[in-house]
């Protein structure tokens, strides 16, 4: 979104002012209730409801009306592996050089982009020690960092956590959190286009976006998220960007008792 | 090699500078809210007006290194933000739940209640969002680990955070959530009760009507909903009528469980429903002692269904229960202040670095250097086996290792120097200043590896491309290569880039902004005379021990990252030499 639009040299300047105006939306827009038609992310799977949604994210749960658990995580699986397979392995962009190349997305001067999946999964395909019951954990987040590294781009993020037991049947609550982490060298870097109510916080050689919702008797949490940035605050002070990584954890609620979960993966680190 | 200093980078040079504008002003006053912020640590002081140098925050740089070295005994590594209350290293589950199955051993390892209270502080308070946990569980596993460890609670704190989740006869487990349910409302009376606070009448109302309304049935077809409303009700001591009904509830409920799977949602409720029983008047059959055979795993633990490692809940619970085949397993790596969140691994050398840099100007480093180069040799160093191209996260490992080797002395530092691949400029562009300056950095231990990065025509050695602003980041790989190439036109332009940045003395810009990282490397680049730290607190960048990125936000950081404290350290000493590069 954004990044991958347009050539030439002034394709940071076009994905910085997308990505801002995108930004100032989000945050012009109230989360509703219920709403269908999200541009965040790919149609949702049968079974799953959206709960929360606004032009940039959505937070979906599962339908009452579901009983094989295993068989709707599984759907929700393939449905992300069928997005990665379409977007397929990242190749070199070769550009024009009469710019000078830049290492950016559009000008690259016949180097490669550094655009990979960061998939995690926790007791995905469980030999299961415990019994019936698996607490799950899965993501996927599609970073995009230029040849030079000089910022990171988390687009298309989705992640699930679900408790696959039968007895009982539903977690008293669900608390799921999406966090997105980069490491920088030299200058420190603005996150743009965090979820509403996410927490995020920037130091000298660190920067994080955490996002959390909370989702009451259900077995299932999902999180799609469109886009959240990592860049320098300015055109001269590039930092190179490093530790990049996703995780997603689950904190599962059975009466008095929580139990977490978290998984997590990384890039360049 | 005589480029005028102020000039391009390469990677954008002036036409894009006045392109980038616009856009980043839109940037800025979008990010205006999540700038960058505190640095971690003690709590901050009042601000002050006038920019006046006053005494401030300072942390003890001895205690909060023996906080931050977590050790398994054999091998040994640091965590930074051992004293943040935000970004705190410690996983409040972890160490609740290991606090409580040390309890059940003789040899218990050691952890201070009063170095845990420094992070656990917030939890007590359900505000630790990065804990990952709803502010009741948080509230319930802070006290539990600091009466465990042998601390106390603060009651009032407690007593006020519980109140904010309680909504009539029952809790929520977090203030922003709709309803109340029985778990949360048995966990917030199990702390109560646990320190004495009074438990508001509504809430033994609501619990004795929900025995009320129970049924045996229900009891048998989902013991889960019940299970709790029995716990509140053997904490509140039930009595008459509500206990006798309680029992039979009890007695419904483990028969029910019993045809559960061994798993840990079913061990942890038969725990509390077996603690709860002996007040409930109810007589429960045994827990069979074989139930956990073929569940258990390598380390003796029982884990979440799944996992290759015990979980600390799920095993504390086969333990009481009386799980036959269940040992209490090791107590793992861990810091006198808590275990490390499971994330901690991925910034440990970076961390390390810098606490070897603060031990250096503490004197302290001798105490952990045997299970550090054990840790090097062993885990650290191997994994750095691939040859070049480095992309910037080799490039920063292999600089950090190398700073942690050097630390622990010149033998180390051979070895490490013999065993990394080469390194080199192999698929580093000129422009790429980070890259450049974390290869220079790499090269400074090998002669070897000078003679081959400072080759004429390196892009080690390379002006800086005409047009654009002058760079910190670029100035200070300029520093780095004319200190290691000992070539003097490089460093007269590294200081000619810092003075265009330079915005006072000590004190350096990134971009437009007056930046802390930004002055340390200008400051290690041109050596001012002036003292550092007092320009960079009288600019608002620093107060006492608190350092964060911009001006004015020390009054909001909640502590100091090992980096910023080794800065400190080496800018009060005098010794600006030492100010980079620390870790990165």
């Amino acid at each position: 979104m954004g990044i991958t639009a347009g050539h030439g040299p002034s394709r940071r300047t076009v994905a910085l002012t997308v990505t801002a105006a995108l930004t100032l939306g989000g945050f012009a827009l109230g989360v509703t209730r219920g709403a269908t038609g999200s541009t965040a992310a790919a149609a949702t799977v049968p079974g799953t409801v959206v709960v929360e949604e606004d032009a940039h994210g959505k937070v979906l749960t599962a339908d009452s009306s579901v009983r094989d658990k295993r068989a709707l995580v599984d759907a929700v699986h393939e449905q992300r592996r069928e997005k990665e397979r379409q977007t397929g392995t990242p190749t070199p962009t070769p550009t024009p050089t009469a710019t000078g190349g830049g290492g950016g997305h559009g000008d690259q001067t016949g180097f490669p982009v550094r655009d990979q999946w960061l998939d995690s999964a926790k007791t995905r395909k469980a030999a299961v020690p415990g019994g019936q019951g698996t607490l799950s954990a899965a993501g996927a987040s599609y970073v995009k960092v230029p040849f030079m590294e000089y910022y990171a781009i988390f687009t298309d993020t989705s992640s699930d956590v679900s408790w696959l037991g039968e007895r009982p049947f539903d977690a008293d609550s669900i608390e799921h959190t999406d966090t997105w982490d980069v490491g920088s060298v030299g200058a420190p870097f603005w996150v743009v286009g965090a979820p509403q109510g996410a927490t995020v916080r920037s130091t000298g050689s660190n920067a994080q976006a955490s996002w959390t919702t909370t989702v009451k008797d259900n077995w299932y949490s999902e999180h799609a998220y469109d886009q959240v940035a990592f860049y320098p605050p300015n055109q001269d002070d590039y930092s190179n960007v490093f530790r990049i990584s996703h995780s997603v954890t689950g904190t599962f609620q059975f009466g008095s008792s929580f139990y977490t979960v978290t998984t997590r993966a990384r890039a360049y680190s | 090699m005589s480029a005028p200093a102020r000039r391009g980078n390469g990677r954008g040079g002036a036409g894009r500078r006045a392109r980038w504008a616009p856009a980043l002003a839109v940037v800025a006053a979008v990010t205006a809210g999540c700038a960058p912020s505190g640095t971690g640590g003690a709590p901050a002081p009042a601000p002050s007006g006038g920019g006046a140098v006053r005494s401030a925050a300072r942390v003890d740089a001895r205690e909060l290194l023996r906080d931050s070295w977590v050790t398994d005994g054999r091998r040994g590594w640091f965590v930074d933000g051992a004293a943040s209350a935000d970004r705190s290293p410690f996983s409040l589950y972890e160490t609740a739940w290991r606090l409580r199955l040390a309890a059940l051993n003789p040899g218990r390892p050691a952890v201070d209640p009063e170095r845990l209270r420094l992070w656990a502080r917030p939890a007590e308070r359900g505000r630790s969002d990065s804990s990952g946990l709803p502010p009741v569980a948080q509230i319930d596993l802070a006290v539990d680990a600091l009466l465990t460890a042998g601390g106390t609670a603060d009651r009032a704190d407690v007593g006020r955070a519980l109140e904010a989740l309680r909504q009539g006869g029952g809790y929520r487990t977090a203030p922003s959530a709709a309803r109340t349910d029985p778990g949360s409302t048995a966990v917030a009376v199990r702390v109560l009760t646990r320190l004495g606070l009074p438990v508001p009448v509504p809430v033994r109302q609501a619990d004795a009507a929900a025995l009320e309304r129970l049924s045996a049935r229900e009891a048998a077809t989902a013991p889960g909903e019940v299970v709790p409303v029995l716990q509140t009700a053997a904490l509140l001591g039930a009595t008459g009528a509500d206990r006798t009904r309680a029992a039979a509830l009890a007695t419904a409920a483990a028969r029910a469980l019993s045809a559960y799977p061994v798993e840990p949602v079913r061990l942890a409720w038969e725990g509390v429903l077996r603690d709860a029983a002996p007040r409930l008047g109810a007589r429960l059959p045994a827990f069979p002692a074989a139930a956990c055979d073929g569940h258990v795993l390598p380390d003796g633990g029982i884990g979440l269904p799944g996992a290759r490692q015990g979980d600390p809940q799920a095993t504390y619970w086969a333990l009481r229960l009386g799980c036959s085949a269940v040992r209490v397993p090791a107590a793992g790596a861990h810091s006198r202040a808590g275990w490390p969140a499971g994330q901690t691994g991925q910034t440990a050398l970076s961390a390390t670095a810098a606490a070897l840099a603060l031990a250096r100007g503490t004197g302290r480093s001798a105490e952990f250097a045997g299970p550090l180069a054990r840790q090097v040799r062993e885990v650290w160093l191997p994994r750095e086996r691939r040859p070049a191209p480095y992309d910037t996260a080799r490039l920063v490992d292999r600089v950090d290792l190398r700073l942690v080797a050097r630390a622990l002395g010149g033998a180390l530092a051979r070895e490490v120097d013999r065993g990394l691949p080469a390194p080199s400029v192999r698929g580093v562009r000129a422009a790429d200043d980070a890259r450049l300056l974390l290869t220079a950095l790499d090269a400074g231990d090998s002669p070897a590896a000078r003679r081959t990065v400072c080759a004429t025509g390196s892009p080690l050695r390379a002006a800086p491309a005409a047009g654009g602003g002058a760079s910190i980041v670029r100035a200070t790989r300029l520093a780095a290569a004319a200190g290691l190439c000992h070539d003097p036109a490089l460093a007269r332009r590294a200081r000619a880039e810092a003075a265009a940045v330079r915005a006072g003395t000590a004190l350096y810009r990134s971009g437009t902004a007056l930046s802390f990282e930004a002055s340390v490397m200008g400051t290690w680049i041109e050596r001012p005379r002036a003292d550092a730290v007092t320009a960079w607190t009288r600019a608002g960048l620093c107060e006492g021990d608190l350092c964060a990125e911009t001006p004015a936000r020390p009054r909001t950081a909640d502590g100091t990252p090992l980096r910023t404290l080794a800065v400190l350290t080496a800018a009060r000493s005098g010794d600006y030499g030492a100010l980079f590069p620390v870790s990165f």
